[in-house]
């Protein structure tokens, strides 16, 4: 049995989709190649896929990862199931996996503002006074429906705020993973609330998967 | 996508309902046409991608050079709302542009309760309701499917409507649609041209005139065409256009599969069922070919599971020779076969197993009445001992559930026909436990699903008076007390839906007014429980002064005009009444395939329905 794992981008109206269904579109695009993948066993013998990482709806990603198993090593994978895959999700790179999942420590994203009706510089300036608080309180629903509060600073390893180019620009670090994690969305969704403004136009693109030392996740 | 757009479908739930970019959906070069339509299905996404024949008018409207269609589905009430707020216009889902700049507008009519989604989606649009109101830059709207045969109660707010199967008028109206709009013609005189195409039926050429009492006096057309309009057959499914792409929805549908049509039309004539009577003759595909189109969309869609869809699939006269074919090649693939619409009279083990040798899936059975007699009244032709029969080759496969359908309110249906129901439920339940082969420590559940009667036009019961919502509640009481046992799980329909529905299946023109009001006091998918209200139907009745009972409640004579006489399906008058007589008597009607009851769709056809061609 071979471990492949598929790096993909998901980006433009793939963003729309929400993680199970991006699952269930790779599960068929590779249901339609004559990649001979692994079932898993049992009664419901479904296709073997894993995320290391979901990604949130209405995100878009250059470094999504999703593993899967073949039967033998056969050649061409990527391009073997990019034919299938719609709009906005392509598969780039096939490695082996070296690293398992719980070793996903953080994320880092590009976040991009533009709004047409405040200027730039103000934008970026009311930006940096909202990062730089050290408490940014956001609400989270437990799996009982029950809502506690957190600080997100808490969360936010690193940020860096650009306000040179054409739109306004953030990278961002933050926890990942499925012991902490933090949607850069809704840190964004809070600095809305906070200026009162509808931001006309919100992107955020998640760039890279980071082990506890900073390493690319692989 | 503009800053707009993106910032309402940020703020609405399952954006992937409105973005398009599906496998298989079709954009072409604006350049490169020179006419374009958008299919509108009014309900959601997950419901209208499930639908097969806007899966294959898609594909046909694409087929043709130079027309490119797109689709719109009716966006959930947090979309419409924030398409208001930024007083953006319903767009379709390919381009994006909105329908309302489109050269024509194409509804399906499915279901009666969508009529009030289908002003929704004009409204939010902005193209005029009324047919009467619009411009020469407005789009041309039509719509077709099976409620397009009373279509009536929603005259006012169609420019035109196929009639029939629509595989080949769908080509010939965009052909003479586009022809009109490179000539110039103005849409009354585009209508004037469309009405020479057979099966199309434009509502403004027609006037109506009442009696005193309310029903119809004359149906007269008073531009000089045809004084009725044929519906549409197809002679032969072998032949006719199936699309060998399908769109592959990205976000979860109701029915996410492949579906291939396998027959149209039915042979049994059950007195209540619309469908087995606008859909006649019976007309099947050839083993070989549904095989063919099944491999061929399995191939280009990645689905692994494809249903065999009919009225009544086990009909299929190669349905084993099918079957074989299909799971030579689909078991190894692990692709599941689902034949929904089994009959139980022509049931076997072979089907069953073959059907589920992937995954075992619910089985439902339609018995849709609870004693012989009443069978006999509405004509469906299945026994107790066959109900029996097929319940326990279905128990000795392994399964331990069944679904059974009911109607209530047939004609002459008495409380033992009700109590009935509970019997034949519980005797299947007791089936299960007398068999020595039942898996151990395994119980059974029945579950009895009960909808209520709603008459409709082209069927023998088009004269027969619906039960109240008071009869509908209590006869549905008078069936949960009668379950006793605990392993029958008791499902019913909402009796005023049905009510609702029945106004709109046999109503009139003067209907259309009402339509509007309800609308306007807000009704949007009625099809849905929370957005169906009863009261705002009684409302606006009373506000026209219209009567409830005198649509749905009332006995029609058999020489009532009726609102849809213009509208000719092939099936006689004579035949519906002679069958009406022959139900009160309780005489039943045999299989087209048995002996042909002379119903007048061949005399349409030109030809025997069955038998040599
Ligand atoms: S003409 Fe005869 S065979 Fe044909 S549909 Fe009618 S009853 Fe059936």
């Amino acid at each position: 049995m071979e471990n492949v794992r598929l790096h993909f981008v998901k980006i433009n109206n793939a963003k729309y989709l929400s993680h199970l269904d991006t699952y269930r579109a790779i599960m068929r695009a590779i249901g339609r190649t004559d990649l001979n993948v692994w079932f898993t066993e049992g009664f419901n013998s479904h296709m073997f896929i894993s995320f290391p990482l979901p990604l949130s709806l209405g995100m878009e990603s250059t470094c999504e990862v999703a593993d899967i198993k073949l039967l033998y090593p056969t050649d061409y994978v990527a391009e073997r199931i990019n034919a299938f895959l719609p709009e906005g999700i392509e598969v780039f790179n096939t490695t082996t996996p070296k690293m398992k999942t719980a070793q996903i420590a953080y994320a880092k994203y590009i976040i991009e503002l533009d709004d047409l009706s405040v200027s730039q510089k103000d934008l970026a300036e009311k930006l940096r006074t909202f990062m730089s608080k050290d408490e940014i309180m956001l609400k989270k629903t437990g799996k009982k429906g029950k809502e506690t509060v957190f600080n997100a600073k808490d969360k936010i390893k690193d940020y860096y705020i650009d306000g040179s180019g054409k739109k306004l620009m953030m990278v961002i670090v933050c926890d990942a993973g499925p012991t902490s994690n933090l949607n850069p969305a809704a840190v964004i969704e809070a600095f809305s609330e906070d200026i009162g403004r509808e931001i006309d136009h919100i992107s955020v693109r998640r760039i890279k998967i980071l082990t506890a030392d900073m390493k690319e996740f692989e | 996508m503009d800053y707009t757009l993106e910032k309402i479908l940020r703020s609405v739930q399952k954006p992937a309902r409105y973005i398009g970019g599906e496998l298989n959906s079709i954009v072409k070069k604006k350049n490169e046409v020179d006419y374009r339509l958008v299919f509108c299905f009014p309900d959601t996404y997950e419901i209208g991608m499930s639908h097969l024949g806007m899966k294959i008018l898609y594909s046909i409207y694409n087929s043709i050079p130079g027309v490119w269609c797109e689709r719109c589905f009716a966006p959930w009430t947090d979309m419409a709302d924030e398409l208001k707020k930024y007083g953006y216009r319903l767009f379709a889902l390919e381009s994006k542009d909105p329908i309302g700049d489109f050269d024509a507008v194409a509804f399906t009519l499915q279901y009666e309760m969508s009529y009030t989604t289908i002003l929704y989606m004009l409204d939010l649009a902005g193209i005029p309701l009324l047919a009467s109101e619009r411009g020469e830059d407005d789009p041309i709207v039509f719509a077709g499917g099976p409620c397009a045969c009373n279509p009536e109660p929603i005259a006012d707010f169609f420019d035109f409507f196929a009639l029939g199967d629509g595989e080949e008028i769908s080509v010939e109206t965009v052909e003479c649609l586009r022809k009109c709009k490179r000539e110039k013609l103005s849409r009354k005189d585009t209508l004037m041209e469309l009405s020479k195409i057979e099966g199309v039926y434009v509502p403004q050429h027609y006037e109506v005139t009442y009696k005193r009492d309310g029903t119809v006096k004359a149906i007269r057309n008073t531009v000089g065409g045809p004084k009725t309009v044929k519906r549409r057959i197809l002679t032969d499914l072998d032949t006719a256009y199936y699309p060998d792409k399908i769109i592959v929805p990205l976000i979860e549908i109701v029915h996410d599969r492949v579906m291939v049509e396998v027959l149209r039309g039915c042979i049994h004539g059950c007195r209540f069922c619309q469908a087995g009577f606008i859909y006649r003759p019976q007309r099947y595909k050839s083993a070989e070919l549904i095989n063919d189109q099944t491999s061929c969309l399995i191939n280009n869609t990645g689905y692994s599971e494809v249903s065999l869809t009919s009225l009544s699939t086990s009909d299929h006269p190669e349905l084993g020779d099918l079957l074989d074919r299909l799971i030579s090649w689909t078991e190894e693939r692990k692709i599941n076969l689902s034949l929904p619409s089994l009959r139980i009279d022509n049931f076997d083990s072979s089907i069953i197993d073959k059907t589920t040798r992937v995954r075992k899936s619910g089985l439902t059975f339609a018995a849709e009445a609870g004693t012989q007699r009443l069978r006999d009244v509405i004509n469906k032709n299945v026994t107790e001992e066959e109900i029996h029969g097929t319940c326990r080759i279905a128990f000795e496969e392994g399964y331990t559930s069944v679904k059974l359908y009911f109607m209530l309110g047939h004609p002459t249906e008495t409380d033992e026909d009700i109590k009935g129901i509970a019997d034949l439920s519980q005797s299947i339940v007791d089936l299960y436990y007398s068999l020595p082969t039942r898996q151990k420590g395994k119980s059974v559940t029945v579950t009895t699903s009960v909808a209520c009667f709603v008459p409709k036009p082209f069927t023998p019961f088009q004269y027969v008076g619906q039960d109240t919502v008071e009869e509908f509640e209590r006869k549905q009481r008078l069936l949960k007390d009668s379950i006793k046992s605990k392993k029958i799980s008791l499902k019913y329909h909402d009796a005023r839906t049905s009510v609702a529905e029945a106004i709109l299946a046999r109503g009139d023109r003067r209907l259309c007014q009402v339509v509007l009001d309800v609308y306007r006091d807000g009704a949007v998918f009625e099809s849905w429980d929370e957005g169906f209200s009863f009261e705002r139907w009684t409302r606006a009745l009373e506000k026209n002064g219209l009567s409830l009972d005198f649509y749905t409640s009332r006995e029609r004579s058999t020489d009532e005009i009726f609102p849809w006489d213009h509208l000719d399906y092939g099936i006689t008058k004579r035949f519906l009444k002679k069958e009406y007589e022959r139900a009160m008597s309780g005489e039943t009607t045999p299989a087209c395939t048995e002996k042909c009851s002379a119903c007048g769709v061949a005399r349409m056809l030109g030809r025997p329905c069955f038998g040599k061609r």
